[in-house]
């Protein structure tokens, strides 16, 4: 049994993990308001992860990078990119946009997925476990940002006019959206729903 | 341990169930999302699928369609045709122009080209090959798929001109792309070469676009100008070379050579002539087209039969003959018995068919009522065939066969050679039987007797004699006596000159003597006279004898004596011109008339008709001095009668018959002798010039 905040009457500040008695209305040390248990619960976990997903599809659906050459015009999805490089040898670089821009998406995806609906549910992952996994993920998010980086970089670099050019193709668009919002997906997370599993068992 | 139940702050009291904003974050993303499916969806074009023999270059999600040069689709797709002869490029068209691709629609692949007219479609090099559409702005019925064309058509649809085919025997000029110039500016091009479906001919395809396609008539002339022309002429050698575009790639030429064509539409077909002259020479030909091929077979000899021989029809040419062939059937026609089988070809517009008419409907009504080929000569010299197209219409039924092999059968009859040569043969017969032989021999014997009697002697002298003639003939006009004919005759008029000179001297002599001075004077003094004697009688004697010695003196004049030279020299005159020497020059000048023409020419240089005129003239003012002198005698005599009168009647105051009144009579009768004799000689002097003048 573990003791809690919450079991013992406190709650904690959100930004700078002060604990205050729970009848407490704002944080004395940070000014942020005390917030015990979102009523919401898990709607905007689930609001941003739906937006994250929807947004998720055309990003690869689309062209992420659009690179016009003297003699070619080219076109290229993430993936569609990542096997280009493939072919080419580039194993490395299609290992890193690979993980970066599908796999790493993907579970976040799922582990937020997972961890919203078997937030009471602790038979199969402990609380503990659950809690490193919402950890990891919430740090990982961001290297998704990594292709878009790319892409940016890159269609700012490279504009030669006729010579040689990448613009943005619409995936990174979405793309770039899908990643803010599965981020805010997992911000929006409660890691105390978690324990508080724990009360009701 | 009491747990103090948390006091709950914030949404809680909102309600049991409330949903969070934050779903319209997702709601509006899906919203977007469906609105972005729907709008490409509906955005999209319809998907147009275009044959390809091949797919040169033509990439999927790449390869653009492009009308006007803007880009309105992209190959989404690229497949097989079912029975894999072709490519079928499926193209995404946009929906804006998409309704405008029609059946009319054509379509092609643009590469780049270099040719001997230029290079075109560069840009493709770099941009890869594109689909070139064109189509019109009428929208109708789109089709299930649309064949592209192996190149650029001549005239984009909706595009305005002239489309016209012309045709060749040999195709020479003719290349595709090739221009048609017209006073050396391109305004046209041909195209799509192909052969012709009886495969004697080449066609391609023409277009002039607007506003030159109204150059082109129905009596327009089209030649290749292809190459130099190269010709020797009267004025030296002459080369002609048309453009450096169509010496290296061909070019076509025309011209309008008669008026009064008529328009032509679409579809029209032209002869292509081998060089600008025979263009002109086949000016009246009409509009021509691809000719007509008929076979027709002929039985029996046909000798003198060629390849280029001509078909009449009415002494007209509609065609030529162009193969001849042996062929044996046995099926057609019941033996094994080899006949002539001749293709010839009619032209269409010299029968005056209309271009869109069909020739064999045609021919298969003549034929039915009774047009039949038949052999004949061309001409009788040569003894060279030509067809003729006759009609017999008590000739047995026959039909033109369309399906026969190779050609359209045109029935034959029999050849009408036979009569002409028998004809022949009658002439050289009748010519056989002249008797020639005998005419011959007739001749021979007068030329014998010619020859005889020119070999005669008399004859033999003859041209000597004629010779001899002609040297006296020469001799007699050269001698010094007919030389100098000339000379004597100018001696004579200058004499007859100087005699005129003469005469005019003595005129000037009869106006100057002042006879008419002297005689108006004593005439005064008479009339002083007589009123002196009107004053004095005293006075009166001496005016008398004044009188009389003044009528004396009149009398006493020279004038008779001066007649009298007149005529002697008239006499003289006469004597010059009786002379015997003169009379005889006419007939000398008549007998040697012909050959005096030079000696005449040398007269005339030497200035004796001058000389002639000039006494003429001298002679005419000598009368003219003559006439006017006698013309004013009477005046004199006029006068002096007067003077008579006044005298007569100053006498008639005085005493009647008183001495000095007889004496005075005496005196005035004596002074109208006087003026009586003055008068006879005027007249005189007036009838001697006229007779000088006119007569010897």
């Amino acid at each position: 049994m573990i003791e809690t905040a919450k079991s013992a009457g406190l709650a904690a500040c959100t930004t700078c993990a002060r604990v205050w008695p729970h009848d407490q209305a704002r944080c004395d040390r940070c000014g942020s308001p005390i917030v015990d248990r979102d009523r919401r619960g898990l709607q905007p976990v689930w609001a941003w992860w739906f937006a994250g997903l929807l947004c998720y599809i055309p990003a690869n659906i689309y062209p992420m990078l659009r690179t016009k050459t003297l003699l070619a015009y080219q076109e290229n999805t993430i993936i569609g990119g990542a096997v280009e490089l493939v072919a080419h040898g580039s194993y490395g670089v299609a290992a890193i946009i690979l993980i970066a821009s599908v796999l790493i998406p993907v579970i976040k995806f799922l582990s937020i997925a997972y961890l919203a609906l078997n937030i009471r549910d602790r038979r199969r992952m402990s609380q503990h476990s659950r809690h490193q996994l919402y950890e990891v993920v919430e740090f990982v998010g961001r290297w998704s940002m990594v292709d878009v980086f790319v892409v940016a970089i890159l269609s700012s670099l490279i504009q030669l006019q006729d010579v040689a050019s990448i613009n943005p193709g619409p995936a990174a668009m979405t793309f770039a959206l899908s990643v803010i919002f599965t981020m805010l997906s997992a911000q929006s997370f409660d890691p105390r729903l978690i324990w508080d599993s724990e009360d009701q068992a | 341990m009491s747990i103090p139940e948390p006091k709950i702050v914030g949404p809680k009291d909102k309600g049991s169930f409330a949903y969070s904003l934050i779903w319209l974050v997702p709601i509006s993303a899906l919203a977007i999302s469906l609105f972005v499916v729907w709008k490409t969806y509906n955005d999209r074009g319809p998907l147009i699928e275009i044959a390809f023999q091949e797919a040169t270059g033509i990439r999927t999600d790449e390869t653009e369609l492009r009308y006007r040069d803007v880009t309105v689709g992209q190959v989404e797709k690229l497949e097989f045709g079912e029975d894999l002869k072709t490519v079928i490029a499926k193209v995404r068209v946009e929906k804006s122009i998409a309704r405008f691709i029609d059946a009319d629609s054509q379509f092609w692949l643009v590469r780049p080209e270099v040719t001997t007219r230029g290079v075109s479609g560069l840009d493709t090099v770099l941009s890869g090959v594109f689909i070139e559409g064109t189509w019109d702005a009428t929208i109708a019925q789109e089709p299930d798929i649309f064949t592209a064309l192996p190149r650029r058509p001549l005239a984009l649809a909706g595009e305005l001109g002239l489309q016209f085919m012309l045709f060749s025997d040999n195709g020479k000029g003719m290349v595709d792309n090739a221009p048609i110039l017209y006073r050396g500016r391109e305004i046209g091009r041909i195209g799509n070469l192909r052969l012709a479906g009886d495969g004697q001919s080449i066609i391609a395809d023409a277009f002039v676009p607007f506003p030159n396609d109204r150059l082109i008539t129905s009596s327009t002339k089209f030649w290749d100008t292809s190459g130099f022309d190269l010709s020797f002429g009267p004025s030296g050698a002459k080369l002609n070379v048309s453009s450096l575009a169509s010496l290296v790639s061909g070019g076509i030429s025309f011209d309008t050579l008669v008026s009064g064509g008529r328009k032509v539409g679409s579809g029209a077909a032209f002869q292509l002539y081998a060089n600008e002259g025979e263009a002109r020479s086949n000016v009246f030909a009409g509009p021509t087209r691809a000719g007509e091929q008929l076979s027709i077979v002929f039985e029996g000899d046909v000798s003198g039969l060629a390849v280029g021989a001509t078909v009449e029809l009415r002494g007209v040419t509609i065609g030529e003959v162009t193969a001849l062939t042996g062929i044996v059937d046995e099926d057609r026609f019941g033996d094994q018995s080899v006949r002539l089988l001749t293709t010839i070809t009619i032209n269409p517009g010299r029968l005056g068919i209309a271009i869109d008419e069909d020739v064999l409907d045609f021919l298969s009504e003549q034929v039915r009522k009774g047009l039949r080929a038949q052999l004949t000569n061309a001409s009788l010299l040569t003894g060279g065939l030509k067809i003729v197209l006759v009609e017999l219409p008590d000739s047995p039924p026959a039909e033109l066969n369309r399906n026969a092999d190779p050609f359209p059968m045109l029935p034959s009859t029999d050849a009408d050679i036979a009569d002409v040569s028998a004809t022949a043969e009658g002439v050289f017969e009748r010519i056989n039987n002249l008797p020639i032989e005998d005419v011959l021999n007739s001749t021979i014997s007068m030329m014998d007797s010619a020859t005889r009697l020119l070999n005669t002697d008399g004859v033999k002298e003859a041209p000597d004699e004629a010779l001899a003639l002609l040297g006296d003939a020469r001799r007699f006009v050269g001698s010094d006596g007919v030389q100098g004919l000339p000379d004597q005759f100018a001696e004579t008029m200058e004499n007859l000159n100087t005699a005129i000179g003469d005469l005019r001297g003595i005129a000037a002599t009869i106006a100057e003597q002042e006879v008419i001075g002297n005689l108006s004077r004593s005439v005064e003094a008479i009339r002083q006279a007589a009123d002196d004697a009107s004053l004095a009688v005293a006075g009166l004697p001496e005016l008398v004898e004044t009188t009389s010695a003044f009528v004396k003196k009149t009398s006493d004049l020279p004038l008779a004596e001066l007649a009298d030279d007149a005529d002697a020299l008239l006499k003289s005159i006469d004597g010059i011109t009786s002379q015997d020497s003169a009379r005889a020059i006419p007939e000398m000048l008549n007998t040697a008339l012909d050959q005096l023409s030079s000696t005449l020419a040398e007269l005339r240089d030497g200035g004796l008709i001058e000389n002639a005129n000039k006494t003429l003239d001298a002679t005419n003012i000598a009368a003219g001095s003559i006439a006017d002198a006698t013309t004013r005698l009477p005046e004199i005599v006029a006068r002096i009668e007067d003077l008579l009168g006044q005298a007569e009647s100053t006498l008639a105051g005085l005493d009647r018959n008183g001495p000095l009144t007889t004496e005075t009579r005496a005196t005035l009768r004596e002074i109208r002798d006087a003026a009586s004799a003055v008068n006879s000689l005027a007249r005189t002097i007036e009838r001697r010039p006229n007779s000088l003048l006119i007569g010897r």
